[in-house]
This record gives structure tokens, C-alpha cells and sequence, in this order.
């Protein structure tokens, strides 16, 4: 099969701007998870993982007028793309047959859940924002801010949606239908899912714990990550060094409920068994698995079995989840995980689990704490799962 | 690359899960139009009806209406295109919020808020643990879908696929959405299509999808070397692909409405009354375009 390589990557997240605030704070056990600044709720006392700029200080960082309308997703997925095209080269060469596919569910929510009564009222002042509410609007404000987009599209499916952009993006090079296509997501806080995940009773008061026994819930994050994905021939062309491969991935429905994951994880195992298979992989070539551990006591049993079920009981490779750094970044999840684990893979070291004390009774292995690799670390698998069962895997190895 | 439509079904507002609009379509002079439901009881019992949103109701229905008339029970793939998603659920959510506050919110809006619902629930209900999607990209969110569609059976993933369109609009969305001059005098309506895709022709297929194509921003000139490359790459010039008229005066407008067109001329097709080569052309608000090339099987 063809082969898809990474050439460029972004991001931003609770832990900073860029690759280097980001290798920096997983080195340095940095969490991004604490009070919140910038969004305005009576669940203040919900520890968050807020990006750490307020939306003017990202508008200026980004150069957009206060008076256009923008949304914080945007403007995230803006700093991110900058990153991404500027490590590939081509935030100059703007070139026809470029594609980019991004990841949201929240989209404009923020200022339609700001704006949304007055817009009801004959007033007209707030009323240009409807347009901005539709998900895939942030998708064209990103694109456009750069130009030379040839092709958009938006994926929505919950916590997966940056993943399952990865494989449109993928599949589009598969396909001959380009050759670079830019895939990620990006999604920042909104009252509206903090206030939907607080009636799910999902959210824990405390920094999260993704795979400990007293773990209580998720911290919710945000940011944006974009990954340049390129065919062996454009990268070839444009003489550029790639940085790693995607070597596969998959995508299955847990088709069990709307918000809880099947108690084995078949979903889990599904998407994770169809990756490596698309990779050609046997589980033990697998060097470090970046779960998708939101710290629900659900999601990590349902996933740590789904672990053990692939992998063996006994041969569980090195696990931790980041979100214990990031929060839960939902839509963006799936492409800021991707760039963390290719990170860890570039740079030769396993992004530790943070906050694990007691190990789960059910599960035959403990997560990461200490970030020296037992072994050199040439595929990474990642995660992420979304509502409705929605799983996606994606493996990245080293050239 | 051939992609086969074994089945299509519409609820909208014109009769739902049947073909009348062709002979006997009901006409509406009102800006803004729900659709006519089905009988949701062949398909859902009372209890998960009443959970269910309209939207989440016609998804399920146009969905099984596909599998029965396909024989196909377990597609191997689900996706699906909503350009606002779970619109209503979403709305009592919000409002709930910015009305009486953060403190006594129901999770089950939440819930069913997400745009990824629909294609879980189809899930859920078909037993289908193959892949899924969910596409939400403004005008093109269903071509986006079967795009994808297309991609997978290309690349010998799947065999058959379940692909639909959603969007249900509400009357504040409705009125908020009139206010800044959206609809251009066009009947607001609501979408919802399932169409079973297989690579086999089947015994009686209604029509066959060549290719699907997407563009950002494009201008007339990027249209015309689209539409000419792809016509190239299909072995005929691009004067025999003709562009029937559009069924938008019967279906009205909606995110996903480019459904109906290729619901529509599936429909055509099957019983003879369109060319056998058709080209369905999406430009919505001159910044995403799509391209749909369908052939007679």
C-alpha cells in the first residue's frame, strides 16, 4: 500500500504554543490541568486544562481584528495549522490540490451560547453569528486565514473527530485524490459541553487519573493539533525530510450505548486489531500506547481490558494517557495525542501517566511513570474514543 | 470504480418513504416547512421513540427502510452528513442553560446533541460494529459522506455502506438564520435520505455513482478543469453528462438538501426518465462545491 508520510506538525494545548512547550512540560511533568481563567461558569471550581491565553490576546497573536467575527476554535486551529505548515514548507507555496479536514463538535457554540437570546430578539446586533455557529465554518476560517486550500472538509464524531479527519486524509492520498492533505482538529471550552459532561456526572473536582483505582472523572481541555500528511511522491518532489510514517489505522462502532463504553471494550478492540492489521503489525510491535484514559472509571476499565484482549494479558506495551497533561481535549483529542505520541517516538521517551498511585484490581499492568523506554521506541499507537462508540486507532512509526 | 445504489428513502416534506413527489407532489407557498412524519411505530417501540428526536426518528426510519429493500441487514459501513446536527435537543439544552441556569440540566439533551448521534444510534439499532462516520461540513456535509463512502469501497474496505443526510431546522434557528438573509426567498425545509450503497450491481441496483468530488473556494474555471479531469478519468466528454433540473422547489432548502438530488435522480434513473449519464452540481455560497457524476447501471 502507499505510503503516507508526516512532515509537518502543530499544536496548542493547556501546556503552550508549539512543539517545544509541549516536549518541555511532558519532560518536566507539567500538568496544564488548574483553575479556570477564561470561560465563565458557576462550575468554576471544575479544574480545567484551558489553553493560557485569553481569545484577544489569540486574536492578536494571530492578527485578527477585534471586530471580525472569529471563535476561540478557530483561532486555536489558526496557531496550530501556522506551526504545521511552516515545519512542512508550505506556509508560503500556496499550491492547488491541498486538503485540509479538521475535527469539531463544538464549532461556534461559544458565541452562539452567548449571543443566542438576544438573536432571537428583532435586535440585529448579534445576528451575523449565526453563521459562525456551524462546525464547519471554523474549518473554513482556519484554511482561509492561510489560502491555498483546494478542498475542506469537517468531521464531528465526539472525542474520535481529529482521528477520523486523520484517516479521511489518509484515504484521500490513498486514493490519488491528493497528495498533501493537512488533518487535525481543534475545539476550545464552551459552557455548553462543560455543563453537558457536569450533568453526565463525568467530571472530577480533583486534577484527573487516568488508570488509577480512585479515579472520579475526566478534566476537560482544550486546544488544536494538525498533522501534514504527504505521499511518498510529494515528499520525494518537494525534497522535503519527513518525520514519520502513519503506518495505519482503523475505525469500528462499539454500537452498545450513547455515552458509556461495552464493559470488555469491543469497540475498543475492533478499531485498535483493524490498525495494526492495516499496518501489517503484530501487537508486540507495538512500543508505546497512548490511550485515550479520560479517567472515567468506564472508559479506563472498558479500555485496559481492551488492552489485554489485544495485546495479551502479560504483554501489555508501555500505556499512559496524557490527558492527565492536556485535560480532555474532545474533538481535538485525537490529533493533539497523535503529535504527543510522535513526540515520544521522535525524541525517544515515554510521556509519563501523571497522578497514578494505585493500580485498577482488573487490569494486569500499571501506566507509564517513569519515561526512560525500556526499548527503543519505533511504533506508537493512540486512541480515541467518542460518544456513540465512535473508536478510532492510529499507529505512527519511525522511517 | 462503480459504487451501486440498491436503495434510497426520504422523510421530507413531501409524503414520506415513497416515491409520490413524483407524480402527485404536495406544493407549499409558506417560507418555512417541517416534514411530514411516518409512522415511526413500524420501527420504534413507544419507549425509545419518545427519547428520540424528529431527527433521530426519520435517520432510523429511512435507515431500515434501506436495509429491508437492500436485504443488506449489516452494512459494513455508516456515515452519515448533518450540516447543525441534532438541532432541536440542541436547542432545549441551550435554552435550559442560558434560561434557568447551569444547576438543574438533563443529560439526555446532551446526549443526543452531539451531530454523531445519528450515526451511533443507526448503530446501535442495526447492530452495525463496522466503521462510522459523521461529516458536518455546512453545504457539502452529505457529499462529504459519501465521499468517504466512495474512498472506502475503493480502497476494498467495505462492501456495502448505509449513507444518509440529516438536518432538521427549528423555528428559532429558522428565524435567526431569515434575519441575516439566508434562505434568498427559498423554503426552509428539512432533510432526511438513507441510501444503501453496495460494489456488487445486485439484482435490480437504481443507479451506479462514478465519482464524487469536493472544492473549496472554487471559481468557474476550477469547476470546469474539475469537471473536465474527472470526465477524462471516466472515458467520456463532459457534453454527455447532463445536469438534470434540481427538486429543491419540492424538497426545500436545507444543509444537506444535495441528498434529494441524488435521492431524485436515483429515483429517475431507475424507472428510465433521466439521460444515462448525469452530473449533479452542489455550489453552496460560492465557497464549497461538490460534484456528483451518476450512471444507468
Amino acid at each position: 500500500m502507499e505510503k503516507i508520510y508526516v512532515t509537518g506538525l502543530g499544536i496548542i494545548t493547556s501546556l503552550g504554543v508549539g512543539m517545544a512547550a509541549t516536549l518541555e512540560s511532558l519532560h518536566h511533568r507539567k500538568s496544564g490541568i488548574g483553575p479556570l481563567r477564561w470561560l465563565e461558569t458557576m462550575h468554576s471550581h471544575l479544574p480545567c486544562a484551558e489553553v493560557p491565553f485569553s481569545t484577544d490576546a489569540l486574536r492578536r497573536m494571530t492578527g485578527i481584528a477585534k471586530e471580525q467575527i472569529t471563535t476561540r476554535t478557530a483561532l486555536m486551529g489558526i496557531i496550530a495549522l501556522g506551526e504545521a505548515l511552516d515545519m512542512a514548507g508550505l506556509r508560503e507555496k500556496s499550491s492547488l490540490g491541498r486538503v485540509l479536514i479538521s475535527g469539531t463538535t463544538v464549532g461556534g457554540m461559544e458565541n452562539t451560547e452567548r449571543f443566542f437570546l438576544e438573536m432571537l430578539t428583532p435586535d440585529k446586533t448579534y445576528d451575523a453569528y449565526i453563521l459562525s455557529h456551524d462546525c464547519g465554518v471554523c474549518t473554513q476560517m482556519i484554511a482561509d486565514h492561510y489560502g491555498g486550500f483546494d478542498m475542506l472538509s469537517t468531521l464531528s464524531t465526539a472525542c474520535s473527530s481529529a482521528a477520523n479527519a486523520l484517516i479521511m486524509g489518509a484515504d484521500m492520498i490513498r486514493t490519488g485524490k491528493t497528495s498533501i492533505a493537512v488533518v487535525g482538529g481543534s475545539e476550545c471550552l464552551s459552557k455548553f459541553h462543560l455543563n453537558g459532561f457536569h450533568t453526565l456526572k463525568i467530571l472530577d473536582k480533583d486534577p484527573c487519573r487516568p488508570f488509577d483505582d480512585t479515579r472520579a472523572g475526566l478534566n476537560l481541555g482544550e486546544g488544536a493539533a494538525f498533522l501534514v500528511l504527504e505521499s511518498e511522491a510529494s515528499v520525494i518532489a518537494r525534497g522535503i525530510e519527513p518525520l514519520c510514517l502513519v503506518a495505519g489505522y482503523g475505525n469500528a462502532c462499539d454500537a452498545y450505548h450513547q455515552t458509556a463504553s461495552s464493559p470488555e471494550g469491543d469497540g475498543a478492540v475492533l478499531s485498535m486489531t483493524k490498525a495494526l492489521k492495516e499496518a501489517g503489525m503484530e501487537p508486540e510491535q507495538i512500543d508505546y500506547v497512548n490511550a485515550h484514559g479520560t479517567g472515567t472509571p468506564n472508559n479506563d476499565e472498558s479500555e485496559g481490558k481492551a488492552l489485554m484482549r489485544v495485546f495479551g494479558a502479560d504483554n501489555v506495551p508501555p500505556v499512559s494517557s496524557t490527558k492527565s497533561f492536556t485535560g480532555h481535549t474532545t474533538s481535538a483529542a485525537g490529533s493533539v495525542e497523535s503529535v504527543i505520541s510522535i513526540l515520544a517516538m521522535l525524541n525517544d521517551f515515554l510521556p509519563v501517566n501523571l497522578n497514578f498511585k494505585n493500580p485498577m484490581e482488573m487490569l494486569s499492568f500499571r501506566p507509564v511513570t517513569d519515561e526512560k523506554p525500556l526499548r527503543p521506541i519505533r511504533h506508537v499507537m493512540t486512541n480515541s474514543f467518542g460518544f456513540g462508540g465512535n473508536d478510532t486507532t492510529c499507529i505512527f512509526s519511525k522511517i | 470504480m462503480s459504487v451501486y445504489i440498491q436503495a434510497a428513502a426520504q422523510i421530507s416534506v413531501q409524503n414520506p418513504l415513497c416515491d409520490d413527489w413524483l407524480e402527485n407532489p404536495v406544493s407549499y407557498d409558506v417560507p418555512f416547512q417541517r416534514s411530514i412524519e411516518a409512522d415511526y411505530k413500524r420501527f420504534l417501540d413507544p419507549v425509545s421513540s419518545r427519547r428520540m428526536g424528529k431527527i433521530l426518528k426519520r435517520a432510523i426510519a429511512t435507515s431500515l427502510t434501506v436495509v429491508e429493500a437492500s436485504g443488506i441487514h449489516n452494512p459494513d459501513a455508516i456515515i452519515v452528513g448533518t450540516g447543525l446536527g441534532c438541532l432541536e435537543t440542541t436547542e432545549k439544552f441551550l435554552m435550559a442553560m442560558l434560561q434557568e441556569g447551569e444547576e438543574f440540566l438533563q443529560p439526555t439533551n446532551f446526549i443526543n446533541s452531539t451531530h454523531n448521534t445519528i450515526s451511533s444510534h443507526i448503530a446501535v439499532h442495526l447492530k452495525c460494529a463496522g466503521y462510522n462516520s459523521t461529516y458536518v461540513h455546512l453545504g457539502i456535509s452529505f457529499e462529504s459522506a459519501l465521499l468517504d463512502a466512495f474512498m472506502q469501497f475503493q480502497l476494498g474496505r467495505i462492501r456495502s455502506a448505509l449513507v444518509g443526510g440529516f438536518d432538521e431546522m427549528i423555528p428559532n434557528y429558522f428565524y435567526v438564520l431569515d434575519k441575516v438573509g439566508f434562505w434568498k426567498g427559498k423554503m426552509a425545509g428539512e432533510t432526511a435520505v438513507s441510501f444503501m450503497l453496495s460494489d456488487a450491481p445486485g439484482k435490480d441496483p437504481m443507479a451506479c455513482i462514478k465519482e464524487v468530488v469536493l472544492l473549496h473556494n472554487p471559481t468557474k474555471e476550477r469547476i470546469d478543469k474539475a469537471i473536465q479531469e474527472t470526465c477524462s478519468s471516466l472515458g467520456k466528454p463532459a457534453k454527455d453528462w447532463i445536469t438534470p433540473p434540481s427538486v429543491k422547489h419540492l424538497f426545500g432548502e436545507s444543509f444537506t438538501n444535495h441528498a434529494f438530488e441524488l435521492y431524485a435522480s436515483a429515483v429517475k434513473m431507475h424507472r428510465g426518465l433521466l439521460p444515462d449519464n448525469i452530473l449533479l452540481i452542489n455550489n453552496y455560497r460560492g465557497t464549497e462545491a461538490s460534484l456528483i457524476f451518476l450512471s444507468k447501471c
